[in-house]
Order: structure tokens, then C-alpha cells, then sequence
């Protein structure tokens, strides 16, 4: 057995993770929160309870999984369209080091925000 | 009915220029020719100096792979009807080194094909005398699916990853590993994944699914890779966690 | 002539042609435009996600940012950017669940489930998940 000195393994498990998640659950909030709630489309609950909804312990778990395996599965995307798109191998590290980056800083964003609602 | 068929060959012929150009040939329509037949007919009857690689003629040894107005395809089994009025245009197989016209460089993919371990690897060599090793029709057909490839090299050529990345293994490669990985009397699979989770490996694919769609004997190379990578990554994180020798079998 | 050996055949016409790949790859052939499609609905993904986590602060800095967060949302600004990223959303979750049977391979005994069947049960499921958030949200 030979020690693996690619990484890639690594991203492709919290790509596919987030993946499954965000096509689940992504388009009904974009639906919900991005149109239905703007547009009143329905009688919306009042903050007050929305802000109740948000911090059941399940719903924080839930909307900081959603974000994270979301920002984790599109880091590991970008980075390998950036590849595709500009045939440059030399824009992958660069690319990996910013891709994933975003997602760790926009990870522990998420987990500060989620903890403190 | 039409009576003939333009044909544009790629042509590299190194001793004369180092770049290829594009040759016409009218060449009669025959009902049932198929594309390689035309290339026979300008190499017999118009222009002996056409190099092409072609052996059996039936879609089972797979030398005469050939981008067919820039879909890779065994020319053997594709017919001048299907490009009517025509012209066609005949190129190398894409993504490799090219040594003449339309005969391809196939030293890399060799290499390629050997690092992945493409043969039973037994923990034991069982001696003869214990009889042969039994396979019941299940375990036959958890792999049978891989074994069809005739390494004809066209999901090389569909595969963009291939020609954005010379490290890749590539479709075919990653198809008989598993199709090793996924016979009941190998246990070669910790060796393959020292080559699959390395860079180059399955993890370099990004999923584009043109290797299955090229593929003209059905092995679904992209199926192989994605199963592949769900126990690849399985494989990686043990070997990240659990103690050393526990993940390989 | 030495037959055995495994060095690469050059000892007449080393040379070789290697055709390079164009930057405009992706649009020589349909598929790939899709492939190149949905690799760019992560683009949008991630954007929601970061639309989310602000919807998130938003929600949680009081009553009052969180109505100047709805007149925002209100522009028409970001009603169209919400229906750019709904279409590619949909497009992700579509092309995942459509692809979802290339890895997963589901044996009962000696029935394997066919991946037309897996491909409806990620779309039954997406459906129903779907149903269920928008319920728990809309009736509180």
C-alpha cells in the first residue's frame, strides 16, 4: 500500500456529499426565500417565528450542512471547470488554493452565524 | 442516386512537411461500404501512400478507430450511407500523438493500460492439482460488462479530460481495472488503488460521459469510473484513519 | 533487428504530430456544451449559498434588518438573479439525479434495480423533500 500524495479523493468526498444535498434541497429555498417570500406569494409567517423555526437544533444542523456541503461541492466544481475552460494546468493550484479557501472561510462563516442566530 | 462520395483525408506524412494537411479523394459510392472500404479503395486503386491501421474487418479487433467527421468510430462499422450527401472527413484518432496520416501513436496508452494491473492478481497462486477456480454466474457477471473492451481507443478520443491532461489513464484503463477489481479470484484492488487515488487516477475524471457514448462494444467506461470513485474514496478515508494496513487487504 | 525489445518504435521516423486542444473545445460538440453547462451551475450554487447565509444573518440581526433584507430581495435586481439561479439549480439537481446510477448500482438478491427506476426515485424523493420544507416553513 502506498501513501496516496493527491488530495483529490479528499474534495471529491465533500463534493459528492454536497452534491446530493444541494440538488435536494437547494431549488425549493431559492423558490421559497428568493421568489415566494419577495413576490408574496403566500402569507408569509411573521420573523418572529421564522427566527423560531431557524434555531431548532435540527433546523441550525440542517442550514449549516446545507451551506457548507453546497459551497464544498461548487469549490471542487469551479476548480476543475477553471481547468477545462483555460487548458492551463498552472491555474489549478492557484485555483484549488482560492476554490477551496472560500469554502472553508465561507464554512466557519456559517457555523459562527448558525451558532449565534 | 449518387454515383461517388468526396472523402478528406487528414494526411501527416513527417518526411515531407511537419505539419498535416487536408487530401480529397472522389471515390465511387458503393452501396455497403463502409468507411474503411473507402480508404481501401484509395489506397489500392488511387493513392498508394495513404497509411491507416485496420485488421479484421468485423468490429472485434479494434485498429481501425478514426475520427469520422470528428466522432471517433471503428470505420469498419460505419457505412458511407450514413454521411450522404457526404463530404466525409477522415482524421486520426483525436488526443494522440500521430506517426502517420491516420495511424496513431499507441505507446502511451500501453504504458497506461500496464500501470492499472489489467490481470489476476491472487493473494496465493493455487496449485494446479486443487482444480480450477470456480465462479458462479453472479460473480461472472459483476465484471462480464468490462471484459467486452477491445482497447480500440475511442473513448480516448471522446474524452476531453484525456487531451486537457496527458497524465489521465483514461477511460478504458480505469474500465479493466475494474473489470480485475470486480472478479471474485483477484485480490489485486489494494495495488490498483495505489494507481486509481494517485494523481492521474479516477479522481481526475470529471464525469463528462462521452467515453460510453463513443464506446462501440458497450463497456460503459463512465459507469466504471463512478463506481470506481465511490470506492476509491471509501479506500482513501480508511487509509486516512484507520491504523496502518488496516484499509488493503 | 532487436524484436525484444520495449523501448518506443523510432528508429526510422521519430517524428510525431500531437494535435492541440482548442479553447473553444466545449462548444465543438452538444454534449459537451451541457457537460460545460452543468459544471457552471456550481457557479450559481455557490452563490445561494452565500445568499442564504446572509438571508441567515439577516434573519437573525432583528425584525427591522430583516425587512430591509425583504425590500432588497424586492429589487428587481434580484428577482431575476433568483430565477437565473432557480433554472441552473434545477439543472444541477436533474443532471445529478440522472447521473446518480452510474455509481450507484442497487442489488436485491440477484435484481439489479434498473437505473431508470433510481433516476425516478431521486426525482420522487427531490419532490417530496421539497414539499416537506416548503410545508414546515409556510405553516409556522
Amino acid at each position: 500500500m502506498k501513501k496516496s500524495q493527491n488530495n483529490d479523493p479528499f474534495w471529491w468526498s465533500f463534493f459528492g456529499a454536497g452534491g446530493v444535498f444541494s440538488s435536494f434541497f437547494v431549488p425549493i429555498h431559492v423558490l421559497l426565500l428568493g421568489l415566494a417570500l419577495p413576490l408574496g406569494w403566500w402569507l408569509w409567517p411573521e420573523h418572529e417565528s421564522l427566527l423560531e423555526l431557524a434555531r431548532h437544533p435540527l433546523a441550525r444542523i440542517y442550514l449549516f450542512l446545507l451551506i457548507a456541503l453546497s459551497l464544498f461541492h461548487a469549490a471542487h466544481r469551479i476548480r476543475f471547470t477553471l481547468h477545462d475552460l483555460l487548458l492551463a494546468h498552472s491555474v489549478d493550484k492557484p485555483a484549488a488554493f482560492a476554490c477551496y479557501g472560500g469554502a472553508i472561510i465561507g464554512t466557519l462563516y456559517a457555523m459562527v452565524t448558525v451558532w449565534t442566530l | 442516386m449518387q454515383k461517388s462520395i468526396k472523402i478528406e483525408v487528414k494526411r501527416y506524412i513527417p518526411e515531407k512537411q511537419p505539419t498535416p494537411f487536408y487530401q480529397e479523394y472522389e471515390i465511387p459510392l458503393e452501396p455497403k461500404w463502409g468507411v474503411l472500404d473507402a480508404l481501401t479503395y484509395i489506397k489500392d486503386e488511387m493513392d498508394g501512400t495513404l497509411s491507416f491501421r485496420w485488421s479484421c474487418h468485423m468490429g472485434v479487433c479494434g485498429s481501425c478507430g478514426m475520427m469520422v467527421n470528428g466522432q471517433p468510430a471503428l470505420t469498419c462499422a460505419t457505412f458511407l450511407e450514413e454521411y450522404l450527401p457526404g463530404p466525409i472527413r477522415i482524421e486520426p484518432l483525436d488526443h494522440f500523438r500521430v506517426i502517420r496520416d491516420l495511424v496513431i501513436d499507441t505507446d502511451d496508452f500501453m504504458g497506461k493500460l500496464k500501470r492499472v494491473k489489467p490481470w489476476l492478481i491472487p493473494v496465493e497462486e493455487k496449485p494446479l492439482s486443487e482444480g480450477e477456480n470456480k465462479q458462479t454466474p453472479a460473480e461472472l457477471a459483476a465484471f462480464k460488462q468490462y471484459t467486452l473492451c477491445i482497447n480500440c481507443l475511442l473513448c480516448y478520443s471522446a474524452c476531453p479530460v484525456v487531451g486537457l491532461n496527458e497524465t489521465f489513464v483514461g477511460p478504458a484503463a480505469i474500465a479493466l481495472a475494474q473489470r480485475y477489481n470486480y472478479d471474485s479470484r483477484d485480490q489485486g484492488q489494494a495495488e490498483r488503488h495505489d494507481v486509481l487515488l494517485d494523481h492521474g487516477g479516477a479522481f481526475d475524471c470529471t464525469l463528462i460521459g462521452e467515453c460510453s457514448r463513443a464506446c462501440p462494444k458497450h463497456v460503459d467506461p463512465t459507469g466504471a469510473i463512478q463506481r470506481y470513485k465511490a470506492d476509491g474514496a471509501l479506500e482513501y478515508w480508511k487509509r486516512l484513519i484507520l491504523p496502518r494496513g488496516a484499509a488493503s487487504k | 533487428m532487436d524484436t525484444q525489445t520495449q523501448a518506443p518504435y523510432k528508429r526510422f521516423r521519430p517524428e510525431r504530430y500531437k494535435p492541440q486542444m482548442a479553447l473553444s473545445w466545449w462548444w465543438q460538440k452538444p454534449t459537451y456544451l451541457l457537460y460545460i453547462l452543468r459544471e457552471l451551475t456550481s457557479v450559481f450554487v455557490a452563490t445561494y449559498a452565500v445568499i442564504l447565509l446572509l438571508t441567515l444573518r439577516a434573519l437573525g440581526a432583528g425584525g427591522e434588518a430583516w425587512s430591509d433584507w425583504l425590500t432588497t430581495l424586492q429589487s428587481p435586481g434580484m428577482i431575476a438573479l433568483h430565477l437565473v439561479i432557480l433554472l441552473f439549480a434545477v439543472y444541477h439537481s436533474l443532471t445529478w439525479f440522472s447521473l446518480a446510477p452510474t455509481a450507484l448500482v442497487l442489488r436485491i438478491k440477484d435484481y439489479t434495480v434498473p437505473a431508470k427506476a433510481l433516476v425516478v426515485a431521486h426525482v420522487v424523493i427531490w419532490l417530496l423533500c421539497s414539499i416537506a420544507i416548503a410545508a414546515i416553513v409556510l405553516t409556522r
